[in-house]
């Protein structure tokens, strides 16, 4: 186990080298110019030139990119053009706000998807399981700034049971509604796994004998299958998590919420080249940290697997 | 218990959740009464008076750092830093005496010194400042910012007082040194508006998310009528909207797209903006340098048409580019909406059938919308166009580059003078980025404007302004738009609100707030 | 349901007026006769245009689906059969697309060439490409220990025969459920983008452009953006529905089958 996770922590490395390379390559693919985008509406060339001169963006493209690796090395993710900043300054600022959102969001999505796909298992093909699988499906296919916009209208606007946007440090009830938005979506995906696995655990041979030995059908399934039936479940739900942590840009932006999303949406359209290349590296850094977190619980959760796992490079 | 496991567990996690969030809005003090609350676009990039190029920056430094002078709101100049000033006869030595009781944020006294020290800032190589033009006309400015001078020789400070001498007249020499780029930073202070030398100071900042600004308590002017401005900074227009529905913002600017919804709202303040929006052509383009092509364009386009159904009328039509409210705006014969005109132009200029125009963009529904009723008419007219949107950063470096056939832009204006509109958009030495985006060239023209920015007599100025525009409008370099009317709602316990000329203007000193202060 | 959608985006140009006319006369105008749907700022029939983008979400769902799906399958089934080398190159590019935030990298695509239909083509094709390629190897290599595949390969059968005769069809399946399963992240990644104006371009319609562009008229007349966003939302929707039914009838192993199901980008 440990073994197999070392030796995924150290694949990381080249998968790294090859994001910071298609960062590095995209970012200078975008046409405009950082210069440019600082210099403002109305400047002399002269002055371009100085301000290029200073970003280095003078320099021979083959030598940007080595001072770039040379800097990523040495644990350094640049200055934002933009601020002046030390991006991982910028970025530290910001990502807990996004591990909150993410928590909050999963913790209500795993909720109310468990809640709802136990509740529609036991409810097996009667009205109460058509309907809520329906809701999820609802769920699944909204996209999310819909529902963020018809959310905050609702909620914030028409009911003012919440404030429209923001961020914890002005009102912590401005966590609901992204949270509810992102978790909505997390939630009827996670209900409609639980569900198709608890029907698959619930025809296994040891619950019937747990049946047959006259256990009661809420023991059975809250004891017995339900254990079993949530490994796929964890696994979603890690999944989800890493793509959350990420950053969520739309969600980020509709309710003014001041996390990774919104920066990496703001360093591309300023053309903060530093702020590009770090960000996604960084991010890159946190979905695979999560996905490898997700395959551990996995194999933990799962003998089967861990036996299995001891054996294989990757996944 | 028949509920699963799952319900129940649930339903308590709930629960504690909502208990937490509910109960935690308690903790945040009440300090409403006294604050002002506003919402911006962005987050200002940057405090620092030498790199703000933007309209969120010039405004946000306008309120921690001043210069020798200041706009008031109608902008106008005052003084600041500087308590009186006198100019010579030859309109090249500017004497400012300063403000003895002049103190920055901390209490620290501010002199000659600190102006200097800001100055050769903003002019210095190493900074890279992209503003350099702002105090290009001081003597020696030039060789100091090419590196080849170590002291910029117009600069002469003594105990309480500084002279400037330029190196040639510059009418509007007080207008560039209210602007915010010519704002002092006390010696040594790190530029962030910590330490502040205007009427407020940065006391909390969480970048994306707010800014609030605390009186300061050393600035000589009289104190501002609230004690704090606290700023949500919200990109979602929906979500601006929003706020000022649940009553959490006291003053919001109306996007047009809700013109309608807020037409005859007690509350709206408006004014015409110094701002010209157009759509710019490129006048080196082998088709477009032909006049007769340009002047088809205006005709086509049903520009009070555009401006009635798609900015709720909120505008008004551009006879040049320089606002009617200023001296020598609105001077321009306006182009008729004549369709068949339009055709004989494009006629008698042999513009081929299969011409087709380019219009560029930024991915804004507004400018969507304006775009695709420009197109419609300039179909009407036998013209075949397409849009073209791209975001912000690489449309500018586009049309700068002179890559654009024709562009919908927008010119904000830096200091409220019919110079700050012509010298830039049309004078040839500013082909590209330092404004004439249309690559506008024309000897006549450029002499004219020279004499333009030496010309103080303000009723010559004004005529010479007219007369410019009016010209260089019937010439077309654009497709003349309208300057847009600024809208704002004023909630009802702000007193003293007017809207100012200039973001740079916008210092919220008058402001005060009504009774108990609830909202 | 998806039917109706697919019939009425194909004959879109028969049974609806010009999405692009009208007039700013008409601005706005609620839901009539006429107009059942209302009309857009520009004036112009929000059924129409809602018709017009059916054919522009679904057309670019398919079709850039088709592209990640072929794509994956071909480096996949190729990794996943010839291993070594190759195996590890496209594996580790594989990752390194996968690990990549992709609506940045999306919004970089588009942002950085010539915005249009082609690239957001390509653009939502090279997004979803790593994770069918992962889904096809591992397929690929049960199928290669299967006997009947070593068998032909001891009796000296070219490799290529092998792995189009036996190895690719056997893959079949997963693939279409992946597919089908896709169109619809697809679909919703296109108006994720859109939402942000870098998707499709004016005057142009797809569905998110559309919501995006009549959310600010969402108090005042709320059926510009309504209409396309119920749409949206529905054929998504019926896709989904879809997915499982072609999961259920081939591939009933399969428990994550939709990878695309997952966080906000999709």
């Amino acid at each position: 186990m440990i073994g197999y996770a070392t030796r995924r922590l150290l694949l990381l490395a080249p998968v790294l080298l090859g994001v910071a390379a298609v960062a590095f390559v995209l970012s200078y693919l975008l046409p405009g110019d950082p210069a440019r985008a600082l210099a403002g509406e109305r400047y002399r060339e002269e002055d371009l030139a100085r301000i290029r001169h200073e970003l280095k963006l003078d320099r021979p493209l083959p030598v940007q990119f080595g001072s770039f690796v040379g800097r990523l090395v040495r644990g350094d993710l640049g200055t934002s053009f933009a601020t002046g900043r030390p991006v991982a300054q910028e970025l530290a600022e910001r990502f807990p706000r996004t591990l909150l959102l993410a928590t909050a969001s999963m913790g209500l999505a795993t909720f109310l998807g468990i809640a709802l796909g136990v509740a529609a298992a036991r409810a097996r093909g009667r009205f109460a399981d058509r309907l809520s699988m329906l809701l999820a499906l609802g769920g699944i296919s909204t996209p999310v700034f819909v529902s963020a916009i018809l959310l905050l209208w609702l909620f914030a606007l028409r009911l003012r049971w919440v404030p429209p946007s923001g961020y914890v440090d002005l009102d912590p009830r401005t966590l609901i509604l992204p949270a509810v938005t992102l978790g909505v979506r997390s939630a009827a995906v996670i209900a409609r796994m639980t569900r198709a696995s608890l029907l698959d655990v619930l025809g296994a041979d040891y619950v019937r004998t747990s049946r047959a030995k006259g256990l009661r059908e809420g023991a059975v399934v809250g004891r017995h299958a339900l254990r079993n039936a949530l490994v796929p479940v964890i696994t979603l739900i890690g999944l989800d998590f890493g793509s959350y942590l990420s950053g969520s840009v739309l969600t980020e932006s509709i309710f003014a919420w001041p996390g990774v999303g919104q920066y990496a949406l703001q360093a591309i359209l300023r053309r903060d080249f530093p702020a590009i290349q770090g960000t996604v590296l960084f991010l890159s850094v946190v979905f695979v940290l999560a996905n490898l977190a997700v395959d551990l619980a996995y194999g933990w959760l799962d003998p089967r697997i861990r036996q299995r796992l001891g054996a294989r490079g990757s996944a | 218990m028949r509920r699963p496991l799952a319900i129940r567990f649930a339903g308590v996690c709930v629960g504690v959740v909502a208990g937490w969030v509910l109960g935690g809005c308690q903790a945040t003090p009440d300090r409403d009464a006294s604050t002002l609350h506003l919402a911006w676009s962005s987050d200002p990039a940057t405090l620092d008076p030498a790199k703000v190029v933007d309209v969120v920056g010039a405004n946000a430094v306008s309120l921690v750092y001043q210069g020798l002078v200041a706009f008031r709101a109608d902008g106008t100049i005052g003084p600041a830093l500087a308590a009186r000033w006198s100019v010579s006869e030859d309109g090249l030595r500017y004497r400012f005496e300063l403000d003895p009781a002049a103190k920055d944020s901390d209490g620290n006294p501010l002199g000659a010194a600190d102006v200097v020290a800001s100055f050769r800032r903003l002019l210095a190589p190493e900074t890279a400042s992209p503003r350099t033009w702002v105090l290009e006309t001081i003597d020696g400015a030039d060789e100091f910012r090419r590196g080849d001078a170590d002291t910029i020789r117009g600069l002469a400070p003594e105990e309480g007082a500084l002279t400037i001498t330029l190196s040639r007249p510059a009418a509007a020499f007080l207008a560039l040194l209210a602007m915010p780029n010519a704002a002092v930073v006390p010696a040594g202070a790190e530029p962030d508006g910590m330490i502040a030398t205007g009427p407020w100071r940065v006391e909390e900042r969480v970048r994306d998310s707010h800014l609030t600004f605390a009186r300061n308590p050393h600035w000589s002017g009289p104190a501002p009528g609230v004690e704090r401005i606290a700023v949500r900074i919200l990109p979602e227009e929906f979500t601006r909207i929003a706020e000022w529905e649940t009553g959490r913002l006291d003053v919001l600017e109306v996007p047009s797209s809700q013109a309608d919804r807020f037409a005859g709202d007690p509350r709206l303040v408006r004014q015409v903006a110094l701002v010209t929006e157009y759509v710019g052509l490129n006048t080196e383009d082998p088709v477009l340098s032909d006049a007769r092509v340009r002047r088809a364009l205006n005709h086509a386009v049903n520009v009070d048409r555009i401006l009635a159904k798609v900015l709720g009328g909120r505008g008004v039509r551009a006879v040049g580019a320089v606002p009617p409210t200023l001296p020598g705006g609105g001077a321009g014969e306006p182009f008729e909406h004549d369709v068949a005109l339009a055709r004989r132009l494009l006629d008698e200029a042999n513009v081929p059938d299969s011409w087709e125009l380019e219009l560029w963009q930024r991915p804004s529904p507004f400018a969507s919308q304006v775009l695709e009723a420009v197109q419609a008419d300039l179909a009407e007219a036998g013209v075949h166009s397409v849009i073209r949107r791209r975001d912000w950063s690489a449309l500018k470096a586009s049309i700068d580059a002179g890559d654009t056939d024709a562009f919908f832009i927008n010119w904000y204006a830096d200091y409220p003078d019919p110079e700050n509109f012509l010298v830039p958009l049309f004078h040839s030495r500013n082909i590209g980025g330092g404004g004439n985006r249309a690559r506008y060239r024309r000897a006549d023209v450029d002499s004219d404007l020279d004499r333009l920015e030496r010309t103080a007599d303000p009723d010559a100025r004004a005529r010479l302004a007219g007369d410019l525009d009016a010209r260089i409008h019937a010439d077309a370099p654009w497709i003349y738009l309208w300057h847009p009317v600024q809208e704002s709602l004023v909630s009802e316990r702000v007193d003293g609100y007017r809207p100012s000329a200039v973001p740079a203007a916008e210092r919220w000193l008058d402001v005060r707030l009504r009774g108990d202060g609830s909202r | 349901m998806l039917l109706a959608l697919v019939l009425a985006a194909a004959l879109a140009g028969w049974i609806a007026p010009d999405p692009l006319a009208g007039s700013l006369d008409e601005r706005l105008a609620a839901p009539s006769w006429h107009h059942p749907f209302g009309t857009d700022h520009q004036g112009r029939d929000v059924l129409s245009r809602t018709l017009y983008g059916a054919r522009l979400s679904l057309g670019i769902g398919l079709t850039a689906r088709l592209v990640s799906v072929l794509v994956g399958g071909i480096l996949g089934l190729f990794a996943g059969f010839r291993g070594g080398l190759a195996d590890s190159v496209i594996m580790r590019t594989a990752d390194i697309f996968f690990a990549f935030p992709s609506l940045l990298l999306l919004i970089g695509i588009t942002a950085a060439f010539e915005p249009g239909i082609t690239l957001l083509l390509v653009a939502l094709g090279i997004v979803g490409w790593a994770e069918v390629a992962r889904l096809v190897r591992s397929e690929a290599m049960r199928v290669r220990e299967s006997e009947y595949v070593q068998a032909a390969m001891a009796l000296g059968v070219p490799w290529p025969r092998i792995l189009w005769r036996h190895v690719a069809p056997n893959c079949l399946n997963p693939l279409l459920v992946s597919f089908t399963m896709g169109v619809a992240t697809t679909i919703l990644a296109e108006s994720s983008l859109s939402f942000l104006g870098l998707g499709a371009q004016p005057p142009a319609a797809s569905w998110g452009s559309m919501v995006s562009a009549g959310k600010d008229y969402l108090t005042s007349a709320p059926w510009v953006s309504v209409f396309p966003g119920l749409m949206l939302a529905l054929s998504v929707l019926s896709l989904n529905l879809l997915g499982d039914a072609v999961r259920d009838a081939l591939d009933p192993r399969t428990v994550i089958a939709n990878p695309g199901e997952r966080g906000e980008d999709v």
